[in-house]
Formats: C-alpha cells, structure tokens, sequence
C-alpha cells in the first residue's frame, strides 16, 4: 500500500462545528471549511484534541442550551 | 558455456558453414532459459513467434514454397534442432520436408471458409514444437482458392524473435520475385550470423560481471510479487491459457503521444511504459515494482539484420514513489529503458542467478508483468505485389501473468492485454485497458500533473463504484417519514405498544411479557429517574443480562431523555467504573439482580426499584419530535490497540437499521433470540428490531446457559431469526444443526463467517437465509449484508456483501481516491447512520470520521474502518483483513487473513489464526492457532506439509500450535494478546528421515543433485539452492529410478515427502486393476498420504475387511501413518491385555471473562 505518512493535513471544520482533517492539496468536500492549521496527521490531531472541547453538534448545543431538552 | 565449450563447438563444424552441417552451437543464457523454463511447462506452444498473413491475388506456392526454402539455406539458424547432451545447444540440420505444409480449403463452403481457416490457424499456433526432431519453424498455407491464402508462419522463440521475422518476411518476398521474374537476387546486406553473434557473446562474457552486479543493484528491494487483483483462486496448475482483450487508440491520441515523445525526447514505447505503470500501480497499490520488456538484443549495426533469437527479456524497475509528475514518469522511464539497453548482453537467466528471490510455484521470478512494445509498421509481406493484410490472431498461450502487447502498424496503434484466463477475467482486463487509454489520454493532455491525477478512475469506473454500488442503499431512505425514520426510539415503541398492548413483546423462560406491559414498565421506570435527577441528554449505565429487566431499563432510560450505555456483569469492577466515568454517568440502573462495585461518585438503582417508585408517577414531558440526532447508547469498542474506547450511536442510527426496508427489517410474525451480551451491538439490533416492528423478542432463560440449551430454545418454533458469531454459528452447525431447521434467517457477523459450516449449514437447510453481516459499532452495528442466495458454493470465502440501508461504502486508497474494482483497499463508510464519534476524545474522532467527499450532503462525514476489502464485479464487497494486519516475510507481503482461509480450507481445521511474530533469530514469521474440527486429532506437521503445497514457502507459519479454543475478546473476536507463545520447535524438530521407499530413493537423488550429504524430507528444494537446472536433473534420475516425475513436479512439490506422495499418488491413473491382484479382495484404491506402496494397502485392506467384514474399502476415507503419540498408545494398547484402549476426552477451556449468558 502507499505510504501515507508523508502527506499533509488540513485542520477542517462543518457547520455542526465538528472538526476532522482532509489532505492538502485536495478540494475540500462540500460543507467543510479550512480552520486554519495544517500541518501532519498527528499536529493536526493535536490541534483539534485542544480546540474541539464539547463534542455535541452545534444544533443540539444550541438547542440545549435554550430550550432546556 | 566455457570457452573449451565453444573450441568443442567449433572443433565439430565442417563443411559448408552456416548449412544444415551438423554443426553445433551451444544455448545462449537468454536461450537456455526459455529451454529451461519450457520444461516446467505443459506445452512449449507457449514460446512462439507467429505471423498470419492474408495473401489476396494468385500466389504461386511452388514459388513460394522455394523461396521459403532459400531462406532456410540463408538462415541456417532457422532449421535447427535442440540437442540436450552432453550440454544444450543447437544443432543445425537439413531443413525438413515438413517445414512447409500446404492444406488446401478450395473445397469448403465459400461462406464459412474464412473463419475455418482462421480456426486452423490458431490451432497451429498451439501446437507443440518437437524441439529434438525439429521443425522449429514452420509454414502452414492455406489455399482457400486461387486467389486468397493464408500464409502462417510460426517459430520457436529459441530461434526466432521479431527483428529476425522482418527480415524472413523481406527475404521470402525476394525469393519469391526471383523466383517469379528468374531476376538475379540482389546483393545480400552484410549481415552478421548468429552463430558468429553467439561466439563473440561467450568471448565477453568475463566482462558482464559488472553489469550483472548493477542489475541486482536496480532490482534489489523491489517487491518480489506485482500482485494484481485476481478474478480467480490460484490454480494448483497454471494452465497458461491465454485471453485478451485489444482496442486501436484513435489517431488523434496517437498523433498526441508521438508529439509529446518528441517534445519529451522519449520514444512512444516509453509513453506507454509510463501509462501503464500508473495503471498497475493503481490496480496493486505498489509504488515501485519490476516490469518485464523484451529488449532487441541487436547491441551494433552488423546484428540489424541478423536471423535468430537475440532479444532479452529484462525487468525494469519502475519508481513511481515520492507524488512524481507525469513528466518526472517519462524521464524516470526513459533513464530505466537507457540502463537497461546498456546492460542487455546480461540475459534474464543472469540477473535471476544474481538476485535469487525466493521462488515461487508457477509464477516467473523478478517480474510477472510485461509490456512489450512491436513495431510491425516496418514489416512488409508483399508477395509479387500480391495485396496482403495481417490476420490478428489472439495468443493461445501466455508465458506471463499480463502482457500489454503495443503495436506500431503502419495505420496506428493498438494496445492489447494478454492475460492468463486461470487467474483473470475479459472484464475485469477490458475495464483496465479503458482506464489505461484514459492514462494516456490524460498523460498527453497535462504531463506534468501528479500522478494521483493522471491515475485516477475513468469516470464511468468511478461512478460505478461510487454511485452505482451504492444506490440502493441511498434510495432506501426515500420512505423514511412513513418508516417514522428520523424520531426517537421511545417514541416510535410507544406507538408499536399503543397499537398492540396485548402482543407478545418478551419471551423469558415460562413468562411472557405484553407490549402494554413493557411500555408501563418503562414508562414507570423513566419517571423514577427523572425524579432522581436524570436530565435529557445524559447517560446512564446499565448493568444486566440479556432479558425483560433489561429491555425495560433500556427503554426507561430512552424514554427518560437519556442514552444507556451497556454493561455487563462479568466486567470487572473497575472498569465498570472506568466506562462510567468515561460517558459522564451519574445513575447506574442494574437488571436481574447484578450489583456492582461501590463507586462514592455514582447513584445505583435496581431496576425493580425503579418501576415500583415510579409506577404511579406522572408520565415525563414527552421530548420533542424529530430529535433523532439524540444518543441512544454508548458501546465500548476494543480496537486491537489501545484502551476500549466509547462509542456514541444517535436514535437515527437505530431506526435507520431496523426500520427501513430491507433485509435487515423484521416483522410483527418474527421472534427474535436474545442471548448476548447487552454490552455488545449486535444485541441492540436484535433488541429494536423485534420491538420497533411489533415482533417478539425471545430471551434465554438466565439459568440455562450452555450451547445446548441454547440450541434447544432455537429450536422451539417461537424463534424465526437468530443472529450467532461465527463461534456460536460453526458450534451449533457442528453438533445442532438442527436446531436450525425452524429459522426463517441467521444472522452471522462479528468476524469471518466459517464457510465450511455454511456450506454444511446450506446443504441441510437450503431454504433458511443465511446472512453474513459486517459493520463496525462506529455505523451502527451493520454496514453491509451478504445473503447465501449470492454465494459461490465452492468459493473459499463468502463476500460480506452490499451496502445496507443508509449506508454508503468507499473503498479508498491513502489519497481517499477510489480504487478499481476489484482492487483492494480501504473501507470507508458514509450515510445517515454514523455515530457520532468517540465520546470525549476529539483528536480520535477527528481522526476516524473524514469529510465525505462523495456524500450527498453538506458537512456530511465518513468512518475509516481501518478494514480492507475489494468490490466484487457483482457490487458485494469481499472482506480481505486488517489495514494491519499485513505484514511482510522476508520481503513479501502477506495478508494474515489470506494465511488463515488457507487453514481452514484444510478437513480436519475449524478454526485457525494467524499472526505476526518476531523470531528469536529468524526475524519476522507468522505463527498460527489451530483448533480442530470435531474432535480431530491434528497432526501439525501433516498440516504444515499440506499447506507447503498450496503456499509460498514466506506464506507458511514457522510455528503451528494447535489449541482447544482460541480465545475471544468481548467483541467474540480473536484475542490475539491471550494467545500463547508461538512454539518454533515444529520447524526446527531436526532431521525428518525418510519414511518410504520412494522418499528414500527421492532424499538419494537430491543429495546427489544438490550436493548435500543428507536431504530432510521436508526441506524446501529452492532453500536447498535448488533451481530449474537441478530441478530437471531431479526428474530425470527420478524417472530413471521408476519415479514418474516431471520437472514441473519438483517446482510444484519442492520437498521429498511432496513429491513422493505425486508419484505414488500418478500411479492408480495408469492401472487401478493392478493394485490389487486379489479378485476377491477390496478394489484397488491408492492413499499417497499412507505411505503405502500398492500392495501393502491391499493387504491393509484385506486384513480389515478380515477382521470386521463390515468395513468395505468405500468406507475408508485415507489412511494415515500413526504420529508418534498414536503410535505409543498402540503399542500400550497391545501391550496390556487389560487395557481399554485410550479414550480421548474433550474439555473446553474458556477464557476468564467469557460471558456464560453469551454462551447460551
């Protein structure tokens, strides 16, 4: 199989605020936003374990939190 | 050859040189090699050069006749004849009469003349060569009237490459004019012989030491295997039957790649190379590998024009590595053609010499690839301006795995992949010849985009295992809103128990549970959580067994607004713990009487409690519709690395499953066992599929908990579906099958489905639907399902099958581009029911579920399931193993899970495992885990020398130990970490002396061939240095000692005890009637495994029949030589009078955290 060890990532972000990574280079899929960092799989990673801090997607946070349910 | 080799030669010619004078020449090693190589094939067809030509006008075949003959006299070469001994070589004779045959057709109807005649022709083409009585060339004319001919010219590679038929075709067309005209001939061109050539080559051949070093150099660390995606198992024995599949590339495209080899100073052949390597690249996965090209051979000008074999086949080694443009390909490939033109007086045989890869049965080593590039554009057959026209014949025959055949023709280009028939299919090669014309095309449109591009799928190849494989699953969601897809679970059981309040929900030993029941009970026990507290949206443990206390905790839970996360009792307390504190949990429900560990932080109700607190409460806020995107539950997964991590299903995930239509979909007449674990997924479908959908959910009594209580509560007739892992299934096949026969459907899934048990399982009961599911907890439970109905009876393996309902699948390389069909690579899965990832780790989530660049929606995501599989032409995907579980041995990668098929495909294996393992000394090994099927006594070394005959020597395990039960993780797949130390002493036991005669003669003559003072019988005849010399050498002293045996044989067999079985096993095909002389005795039957010869097992089975006259030779299925163990208890059995012989007892050891309700 190729080595994919030596490509790069970028850090990217839906409208629900879920984060994930996507290889440099290549369009980004519809509905996903770069975020800003690139970099290896693993800075990447690292990246997103500091940002990403409450897992919930944006429209279930949102109605949480106002709604009360 | 030695030079006192060449003076003998030259010693011995006389008289007219260059005649049919007797005169010898020794093989060259390009020569030698095809001789060699010839042998181990069934038929030397395989090596020829053939020209079929239409001739349109009146031929004269007298004439043509003559002057075919003076090109014999021309080119002695051409009627040469091999002579073995003393060393091989080339003896030139008198032509032969029948080196030019005439058939004519004048008389056949005009209408199918033709095609008749084109019939003919390839017979001719696989006919076999006599290469001791010669002809190696010969004419076959077909005289279809006198004005149409097919003239068909066919050589043996030995003496003809295709330089050399350019100059024949010029020569006879010459001939034949003088003949016609009585013009004198023209002057010959200077034009060295080939016997000259061959002298001046052995002269220098001192001097090639260097560039056969370089060669290795080029070589060395490639793979020794391109292994393209094949349509076929491996075929005991190849038969090198050829198909191929052509198509002319337009003129446009020609004109395209002939400006760019201009504009990039290559030469087409090099366009091609490029196009082609990126294909294969595509198709294999592998960036750098070998492939094999003939090179001409004519190194100076004076050999332009020399007739005889001067082409060399060589490997190049082609480097696609570090995201190279198109451009960096061509002059990449350009630089490896320059090298090897520089070193192509070092022939094939040489660099195999050099590099000695590890051999392999019937596969060429170096390279198993071609492409070979033909410029007939220069080849002129005009006969007295007779009008003349190729006849294209396919090849009959292939000597390499594919070839891509490139023809320059004086109106364009054609592409052409021959291919061997036993190891592919047309489709499959025509999908590949359009993806390379694509290559092409793109290459000359944009050569300097990266190669990712420029390799990528053809657009309709694309779409078809993109959209077209998936678009039934896709479509399934179009009747969501009448499914009430798209709500929560709760709400959608209160309306199946508002519609049916009197239905059997849950069976439980005598009780039966009605759905007004169980929604009163959940309903009670959701008020009393929330008055303790339980928000929505939050997660609360469940502790407990499969069963109603369970089911009704599970739906209070959900009805309560929060997701339950699954325990099970035989957890151990801390981690109980740990799974509680990694979902957040604050209340712990436990069922059935489980009480867990004290844990200060965590409130703990009984179940029973809960229903009682909260019976005569007021039913909670109903929670908004349409939240499906709320957790359901929380299931840990154990990856093969790392702590259990904690997955998060939404509602969607569920309904998705159960309720869209489909085989997964159950309904109100079904009942549904329950038995596993609840801290397991499978059991999560099982459970809201029958109460979803009105069915009956059907639990084991908790008490009754072995395999067969179970098999007797499948057997009851309330039971339609039952859903087993592949240890459960191959158990109840093996000793309950028919506990089955009331099933409508099994479900099997969690790991590779056993297929002997489901063949067993089909011939018994045809009419159940066996399904083998696959999916992994990350897309709620099941991902994709393959019905029996689509299986291949005599496949190894069954396919885990199509996308399910929701589900889109991808099967992706590193760059997330799709692969070919057929092609292996990774599983990605996208849709609607995706959890929503791992519970509190960001990074691990981020990490697992990708954007979807193929999903329908914005924002959509797709799971990696680190699993490799490869379609099916048929849309069902085949399961191959582990991302990691491939490994390389010695250089080559071997997949585990293709290790372990080998092993149970053996009779007396059920179950076997494989894994990678770090010798002491001998570096990276497999070892495997047996457990035998029935009861059978295994013998490993019976097994290891069976599976040397159907694996590469790197694929077979250096250590085989053979246990009672593998052990299973809690996800019922095989716990590698718990599996004993491998044992290596089954490899290095020592000496293994010959048991038999033939094996004693066998181990005398490779002692003696290869030089060794003692032979074991299991050695392998390559590590021995074994090599296709020898291995002829073999066969001959073989057969010479009354042991039929071919070269073929030694390569196939390649140990002593291997080869023996053969020839004992040859013998009952030549005479059965003589095995047996007794009349009144058994019919002869031979058992090669016996180690019998023919009248010691007539005697055997007299003997039996004497002593029990019961036993008929039908009855006796093998014989086998007792293992030393059997041995010893025979001879304690005769031993003592008193003895009750041994009686073999079975226990079944079980692994500390094996859940016995799991078990049944």
């Amino acid at each position: 199989m190729t080595d994919s060890g030596d490509l790069r990532y970028l850090v990217v972000r839906n409208d629900e605020e879920q984060y994930s990574i996507w290889p440099e280079g290549r369009d980004l899929p519809a509905g996903w936003h770069a975020e800003g960092t690139s970099g290896s799989r693993e800075e990447c990673l690292e990246h997103i374990e500091a940002v990403w801090t409450d897992m919930r997607p944006r429209s279930l946070r949102v109605r949480m939190e106002s709604a009360d349910v | 050859m030695s030079a006192s080799g060449m003076d003998s030669a030259r010693g011995r010619s006389e008289g007219r040189s260059g005649s049919g004078d007797g005169s010898f020449l020794p093989l060259t090693t390009t020569q030698h090699g095809i001789w060699l190589h010839e042998q181990l094939l069934p038929t030397n067809a395989v090596y020829s050069v053939n020209r079929a030509i239409w001739l349109y006008g009146p031929l004269d075949v007298v004439a043509l006749r003559s002057a075919f003959e003076d090109v014999l006299h021309r080119h002695p070469v051409l009627s040469a004849v091999v002579r073995a001994d003393p060393e091989p070589g080339l003896l030139m004779s008198r032509p032969s009469e029948s080196a030019f045959r005439v058939v004519d057709l004048t008389g056949f109807p005009a209408g199918a003349v033709r095609e008749h005649a084109g019939e003919m022709a390839r017979q001719d083409l696989t006919r076999p060569f006599d290469t001791a009585a010669g002809p190696l060339v010969r004419v076959l004319l077909l005289r279809l009237s006198d004005a149409e001919h097919l003239f068909v010219l066919n050589g043996h590679h030995l003496v003809l490459d295709g330089m050399s038929v350019r100059v024949v075709a010029r020569d006879i067309a010459a001939a034949y004019e003088q003949v016609i005209t009585g013009r004198p001939p023209r002057p010959a061109v200077q034009a060295a012989r080939f016997a000259e050539h061959v002298r001046t080559q052995a002269d220098s051949a001192p001097s090639r030491a260097p560039a056969v070093d370089a060669w290795a150099e080029a070589l060395r660390g490639l793979p020794a295997t391109l292994d393209l995606p094949r349509d076929r198992p491996w075929p005991a024995t190849p038969s090198y039957s050829a198909g191929s599949v052509s198509a002319c590339i337009d003129t446009e495209l020609v004109s395209g790649m002939r400006k760019m080899a201009v504009a990039q100073r290559v030469t087409p052949f090099t366009v091609a190379l490029a196009a082609f390597s990126l294909v294969l690249s595509r198709y294999s996965g592998e960036e750098r590998f070998a492939l094999g090209t003939t090179l001409a051979g004519r190194v100076a000008a004076e050999l332009d024009e020399t007739v005889g074999m001067l082409a060399n086949t060589v490997p190049l080694p082609i480097d696609m590595s570090g995201a190279p443009t198109g451009v960096d390909l061509l002059h990449r490939g350009r630089s490896a053609v320059l090298e090897a033109l520089s070193r192509q007086d070092v022939s094939f045989a040489q660099i195999v010499e050099a590099l000695r890869p590890e051999r392999m049965p019937h596969r060429t080593p170096v390279f198993q690839v071609a492409i070979q590039y033909e410029d007939l554009s220069g080849e002129v057959w005009s006969l007295g301006g007779l009008r003349s026209e190729r006849l294209r014949l396919p090849q009959e025959l292939t000597q390499f795995e594919l070839t891509l055949l490139v023809t320059e023709e004086a109106d364009g280009i054609a592409l052409s992949l021959e291919y061997r028939k036993d190891l592919f299919e047309a489709d499959a090669l025509d999908r590949m010849l359009r993806h390379l014309i694509t290559v092409l095309e793109r290459l000359v449109e944009t050569p300097e985009a990266p190669v990712s591009v420029l390799s990528a799928l053809p657009d309709p190849q694309r779409d078809l295992v993109l959209r077209q494989f998936n678009a039934e699953s896709a479509a399934a969601g179009e009747h969501d809103a009448e499914q009430v897809v798209g709500q929560r679970i709760d709400r959608v059981l209160r309306r199946v128990a508002e519609a049916g309040p009197d239905r059997i929900a849950v069976v439980q030993g005598a009780e039966e549970y009605t759905y007004g029941r169980l929604w009163s009970d959940s309903r009670a026990a959701a008020a009393a959580l929330r008055a303790c507290g339980v928000r929505p949206g939050e997660a609360v443990g469940l502790l407990g067994i499969a069963g109603y206390e369970a089911t009704v905790a599970m739906a209070g839970i959900l009805v309560a607004g929060g997701h339950y996360v699954p325990l099970d009792p035989t957890f151990p307390g801390d981690r109980v713990v740990h799974m509680l504190a990694a979902t957040g949990a604050r209340h712990l429900v436990t069922a059935a009487g489980s009480v867990p560990a004290g844990d200060p932080g965590v409130r703990v109700h009984a179940l029973g409690d809960l229903v009682r607190d909260g019976r005569d409460a007021a039913e909670p806020a109903p929670l908004p519709a349409g939240l499906d995107g709320d957790l359901a539950y929380v299931i840990f997964t154990s990856g093969t690395t790392g702590a259990p991590k904690a997955v998060g299903v939404p509602h969607r995930g569920v309904l998705g499953t159960v309720l869209r239509p489909g085989s997964l979909r159950h309904g109100p007449d079904d009942g549904i066992l329950l038995h596993l674990t609840i801290a397991f997924d499978p059991t999560v479908y099982m459970l809201w599929s029958a109460l979803l959908t009105g069915g009956r959910v059907v639990t084991l009594d908790p008490e009754a908990t072995s395999l067969g209580r179970l098999a007797e509560r499948i057997s009851q007739p309330d039971v339609t579906v039952a859903g087993l892992t592949p240890a459960h299934f191959a158990v109840v096949v093996d000793h309950h099958a028919d506990a089955l026969r009331g099933l409508r459907r099994v479900l099997v899934g969690g790991d590779v489905l056993p297929v002997r048990q489901a063949r067993r399982m089909l011939a018994a009961l045809p009419g159940t639907d066996l399904v083998n599911v696959y999916g992994p907890t990350e897309n709620s439970i099941i991902s994709t399902a393959s019905h029996a109905d689509t299986w291949d009876r005599s496949a190894s393996s069954v396919p885990i099958g199509r996308p399910v309902a929701g589900t889109s699948c991808y099967v992706l390389d590193p760059r997330m581009e799709p692969v070919p069909l057929g092609a292996a690579g990774e599983l990605f899965v996208g849709g609607d029911r995706l959890a929503r990832g791992y519970l509190d780790e960001p990074g691990l989530t981020a990490g697992k579920f990708l954007p979807d660049p193929f999903g329908d929606g914005p924002g959509t995501r797709m799971y990696r399931t680190g699993d490799q599989v490869r379609w099916r032409a048929d849309g069902q995907l085949e399961f191959i193993g582990r991302m990691d579980s491939q490994v390389k041995i010695r250089g080559y990668r071997v997949e585990l899970g293709e290790v372990e098929a080998a092993l149970v495909e053996h009779r007396d294996v059920r179950q076997a495992v494989v894994t990678p393992w770090d010798h002491p000394t001998g570096g990276k090994r497999l070892a495997a885990y047996l457990v035998a099927d029935g009861g059978a006594a295994l013998d490993e070394a019976e097994v290891r020398r069976w599976l040397a005959r159907r694996l590469p020597p790197y694929m077979v395990p250096s250590s085989l130990r053979v246990l009672d039960e593998i052990p299973l993780n809690q996800n019922q797949k095989p716990d590698r970490k718990r599996l004993p130390a491998p044992d290596s002493a089954g490899e290095y036991r020592g000496h293994r002396a010959p048991r038999t005669e033939a094996e004693r003669t066998l181990a005398g003559i490779w002692s003696d061939v290869l030089g060794l003072d003692r032979v074991d019988i299991e050695d392998d005849f390559f590590a021995l240095g074994g090599d296709s010399l020898l291995a002829m050498r073999v066969a001959a002293r073989a057969t010479e000692a009354g042991h039929r045996v071919s070269a073929h044989d030694v390569f196939s067999h390649r140990t002593v005890a291997g080869l023996a079985a053969v020839t004992a096993g040859a013998e009952p095909q030549s005479g059965p009637a003589t095995l047996v002389p007794a009349a009144s005795g058994p019919v002869g039957r031979a058992f090669p495994r016996s180690g019998l010869d023919p009248r010691q097992t007539g005697d055997l089975l007299r003997r039996m029949s004497a002593a029990d006259p019961r036993i008929t030779v039908d009855e006796v299925e093998d014989i086998h030589p007792l293992s030393p163990l059997q041995s010893g208890m025979l001879f304690h059995s005769l031993d003592d009078a008193e003895s009750r012989g041994y009686l073999r007892q079975f226990t079944f050891e079980t692994p500390d955290d094996l859940d016995p309700a799991a078990l049944g």
